[in-house]
């Protein structure tokens, strides 16, 4: 096997405590210790320049149904969504080297599955959603023991090849069936009668029995609407102190002070996050300019319908377990409103304070594309472009933020940890976003500049498993990555109540809705990854 | 049943757009398929009877499957507009289809293209509320259906809609159908309890007038007439009143049925119908289509190409026109010269007219013998793959149900495209 050697670079790597100038050795698609006296086959110099492990998105929509919906509601759009080629190839040009699609629906998965496979080179993975499923609701309003549920959750995950689970608007997409069209925190849901709370707090308990590593992640209830920042820390409440990752937060740290009635509430988030350790977020920063916004949420995304820029739209009911919405937007950085929103992000990436409890995020293409990232470091590195950036937008969105009094720049190690270190580990994913010794050898090599934007936007190098897929931002040689998953220990005889549910209620068996390995082509390599040991 | 070799309860079925798995056949020895004959005609048709002939021709003579192949790349690396249309096959074939096209410079278009496309300009245009088919089958109070929507789907009624359990405990005696068109299947939509659906009887070129009218009564508006193609206005705003009285509305139209010019523009007003019905109640709509795994071939084609069907690689760059690249149109005028046709559902002859590969099921029936066959498998039956169901939701996993050694679409095309040069 070849011995690749990458020379006198500064490595940063936070997840080993590591900031130094050090050669990194690369044998068969592994990091390796140094080999004293062993053959070098290739050497890259990295001198001046930072190596950091690749990149790590935990929150980004690339694939399924609902992306296919946007591709085809949009035509106009080219940009906003790439085809699933054009999606692997620019994130590893920009040192990305995993992403996590965090909206796939139980119904959807194969195709989602089948979707993913055609990314190129990155690793990819994704949250089986639950929570608006009526079979879960059904077992909640029998009163069912939380280990029946638990093993209900392990058996979804098992049949989705899904790494972690997300919740939406818990109990919220399956009232707007109902044709009820909000949904508060502790307000009973039509038909079934559970609440948000109870449907956050049952799958949290439900994740924490399967010793699934990933946090439940939430997108929590009353999604953009003015004044929702009490429903968030409702819902931090809501957790009892288990695990959960607040996802997209920017949307739900919303005041509803002022002459307009909307206001920051960040100052007043970040401060809960910081006392509540049990909780991750990431921010889902918006970035000005066009996107569509893309989400299963849809009693959110019929209520926002109206600010559809170009006016057009989709809310689907699907299969239920959940549905989707898409509404294209544009954002404006002389819009009150929008320019407030991208305060909002940025003031929460620099008041939560622990680095490891926070990933970098436009909840993709939400609210921005991915490609959009290498400014957002910049934006949080550089408080003089920053201030620069908050000059330009509008004036009484300026006065509402405290982003100006911020002093924060993070450093190259606190980005490492935003963008690798620290969604490897909420993911549960031992052997990336490090570079110790028996790491994949997924490598992201930067040229040192002072504009970070530049520095980040095209990396010297990026490494997929040992292979040199990047350089300079042009792709060398297009690879295949892994697929994520973890399958954690359930009792199958759940599957019996599924049996029949599928009969009874679904169009296909429950046998035919499961995925099987078979189905992933030869190419397609899974990557199990361990769960804790499940508790009582 | 004849002496069979072994028999199958739960079987996946490709041949509509409903997705069914509960086929019941049996296969002999030979490979011989005899099905359930209480099955749907579709199941029946598609999966009944012998492997047949698996010879590739050349000119109509036996050939080999290399010969075959290298032929087939020969006459599309000489032409210089290929089209490659049909795509009637599972998921894997229209990706490899999609990806020569792409290698070779061709034109990619869907047997179905212009219903797919009639329904992605209208969303494109505005939009719409739509649901899956489970929701339908547990909520439905009221479905409204514009054209038959068995063409795509030939238990629609009994699956959908007249199913006994459902989630939210409607029955069937709670739901009621009103049905659109013309020469529509009325005793399947008929309720168990024999409650005939309510008949609107319209010519499709009506359609547009009708829909419009609909769409202008609930937003609110006035129409200035009594009547709107020699329909009394009070028969539409009745309809629109129910719509708007139900608690879970169904509209399941049938772009296939509307052959009619910019049938996206009625389609656009179905939309416009459903956001307006949607700001008091839950109304969804559900486009009616899919077969030959159209939903397949949309959704790849979007996904690999970021565009639908109906794509031209021009220097491996995707452009889409749904009028310009269709098939019949770059056929009709001669402007294509060289054809690859791909059916492995159906047993269809490709249009005549120019240089044809044809990757087609044994028993194909052609008027002139293509200058290439290749006798491909069919998904759920020769070999493994997938199908998508007709709302765009679910991929259906079909099984392979006997070894007849015909190869697969996607073996078949990425052998091709191995033996051709990337286009310039």
């Amino acid at each position: 096997m070849p011995l690749t050697l990458l020379q006198g670079g500064r490595v940063v790597d936070p997840a080993n405590k590591t900031n130094v100038v050090r050669d990194i050795h690369v044998r068969d698609g592994r990091i390796v210790a140094a080999e004293p006296g062993a053959k070098v086959d290739r050497v890259h110099d990295c001198r001046g320049m930072v190596v950091m492990a690749g990149g790590i998105d935990l929150h980004s929509h690339i694939a399924g149904g609902k992306m296919n919906l946007a591709r085809a509601l949009t035509p106009e759009q080219q940009g906003v969504i790439p085809p699933a080629g054009l999606t692997g190839l620019r994130y590893a040009a920009m040192g990305y080297t995993m992403a996590v699609e965090p909206a796939m629906l139980p119904s959807n998965a194969r195709q989602a599955h089948l979707e993913m496979a055609d990314i190129p080179i990155i690793d990819r993975g994704a949250y089986a959603m639950l929570g608006n499923d009526d079979f879960l609701l059904r077992l909640m309003l029998q009163k069912r023991d939380h280990r029946a549920i638990a093993d209900y959750v392990g058996c979804m995950m098992h049949a989705t090849r899904a790494l972690g689970v997300k919740v939406v608007n818990p109990g919220g997409i399956s009232a707007f069936k109902f044709n009820q069209r909000s949904l508060a925190l502790d307000e009973s849901g039509p038909f079934y009668g559970q609440t948000p709370r109870d449907v956050l707090l049952t799958l949290a308990r439900a994740l924490d029995t399967l010793g699934v590593p990933h946090p439940l992640h939430v997108h929590c209830s009353n999604l953009g609407i003015p004044g929702n920042a009490d429903t968030t820390l409702g819902t931090i409440q809501a957790a009892e102190g288990l695990p959960v990752h607040l996802t997209h937060l920017q949307f739900h740290s919303y005041g509803a002070e002022g002459d307009r009635r909307f206001s920051s509430a960040a100052a007043r988030i970040a401060e809960a996050v910081n006392g509540a350790k049990n909780v991750s977020i990431d921010v889902g920063q918006v970035m000005f300019g066009q996107t569509i916004t893309a989400s299963a949420d849809t009693m959110a995304q019929f209520r926002n319908a109206r600010f559809a820029s170009p006016a057009k739209w989709l809310c689907m009911d699907i299969e239920c377990d959940g549905g989707c919405g898409l509404v294209p937007f544009r954002y404006r950085s002389k819009d009150y409103v929008n320019a407030l929103q991208w305060a909002i992000g940025l003031e929460l990436f620099l008041l939560v304070e622990d680095p490891w409890r926070v990933a970098l995020t436009t909840d993709h293409p939400n609210g921005g594309i991915f490609t959009s990232y290498p400014r957002l470091i910049r934006l949080l590195m550089d408080k003089g472009f920053r201030d620069d950036a908050l000059g330009q937008i509008d004036k009484h969105a300026q006065a509402a933020t405290v982003l100006g009094s911020i002093k924060r720049e993070y450093t190259l190690e606190e980005i490492a940890i935003l963008t690798r270190a620290g969604p490897a580990r909420l993911l549960g994913l031992k052997d990336r976003g490090h570079l110790a010794p028996g790491a994949a050898a997924d490598i992201a090599v930067y040229r040192e500049h002072q504009n970070r934007e530049a520095m980040f936007e095209a990396p010297a190098l990026v490494f997929k498993d040992g292979v040199l897929v990047a350089k300079d931002g042009a792709i060398m040689t297009e690879t295949r990555g892994a697929t994520h998953l973890v399958r954690p220990d359930r009792d199958p005889a759940i599957e019996r109540e599924l049996r029949t549910y599928f009969d009874r209620y679904m169009l296909q068996s429950f046998d035919r809705f499961a995925m099987t390995d078979a189905e992933f082509g030869p190419e397609d390599r899974l990557a199990v990854h361990p769960c804790r040991p499940r508790v009582a | 049943m004849p002496q069979a070799a072994r028999s199958f309860d739960r079987v996946a079925c490709p041949f509509c757009a409903l997705g069914c798995d509960d086929v019941r056949l049996a296969v002999s020895a030979d490979g011989f398929v005899t099905v359930d004959p209480q099955a749907c005609p579709h199941a029946i048709q598609g999966f009944g009877g012998p492997v047949g002939d698996a010879t590739p021709r050349i000119d109509g003579q036996p050939a080999t499957l290399d010969q075959a192949i290298a032929r087939a790349a020969a006459i599309l690396g000489t032409a210089r507009a290929p089209l490659i249309h049909g795509l009637a096959c599972d998921l894997a074939g229209q990706r490899a289809a999609i990806e020569l096209g792409r290698r070779i410079g061709a034109t990619v278009d869907h047997l179905h293209g212009a219903a797919i496309n009639a329904n992605l300009r209208a969303l494109a245009d505005g939009g719409w509320l739509a649901a899956s088919l489970a929701e339908i089958r547990n909520r439905a109070d009221l479905v409204v259906a514009i054209g038959d929507p068995t063409v795509a789907m030939p238990r629609f009624w009994q699956r959908c809609v007249w199913a006994g359990d459902t989630l939210t405990g409607i029955a069937p005696e709670d739901r009621q159908v009103v049905l659109i068109g013309q020469n529509l299947e009325v005793a399947a939509a008929t309720a168990p309890d024999g409650r005939k659906p309510a008949v609107i009887d319209v010519a499709p070129a009506d359609l547009p007038a009708i829909v419009a009218a609909l769409a202008t009564l609930a937003r609110g508006g006035r129409v200035f007439s009594d009547q709107v193609a020699g329909l009394p206005v009070a028969t539409l705003r009745d309809l629109v009143t129910r719509l708007a009285a139900s608690r879970y509305g169904v509209i399941a139209w049938s772009a296939g049925a509307m052959a009619f010019p910019h049938a996206d523009l009625t389609i656009a007003s179905l939309g416009e119908l459903l956001r307006a019905l949607n700001a008091k109640t839950r109304v969804v709509g559900l486009p009616v289509g899919g077969l030959d795994n159209a939903l397949g071939a949309q959704l790849a084609s979007l996904w690999l190409a970021g565009k639908p069907p109906r794509l031209r690689f021009v220097a491996g760059e995707a452009r889409h026109d749904a009028a310009l690249y269709a098939a019949d149109r770059l056929l009709g005028s001669g402007e294509a010269d060289a054809l690859l046709w791909i059916d492995a559902l159906g047993r269809r002859a490709p249009p005549a007219g120019v240089p044809t590969i044809a990757l087609a099921r044994p028993g194909t029936g052609f008027a002139t013998p293509p200058a290439v066959l290749i006798p491909v498998g069919t998904p759920g039956l020769d070999h493994a793959g997938h199908v998508l169901r007709g709302d765009a939701i679910v991929a259906l996993r079909l099984d392979r149900l006997r070894d007849s050694g015909l190869p697969a679409v996607a073996d078949v095309v990425e052998r091709i495209g191995s033996l051709m040069q990337v286009a310039a």
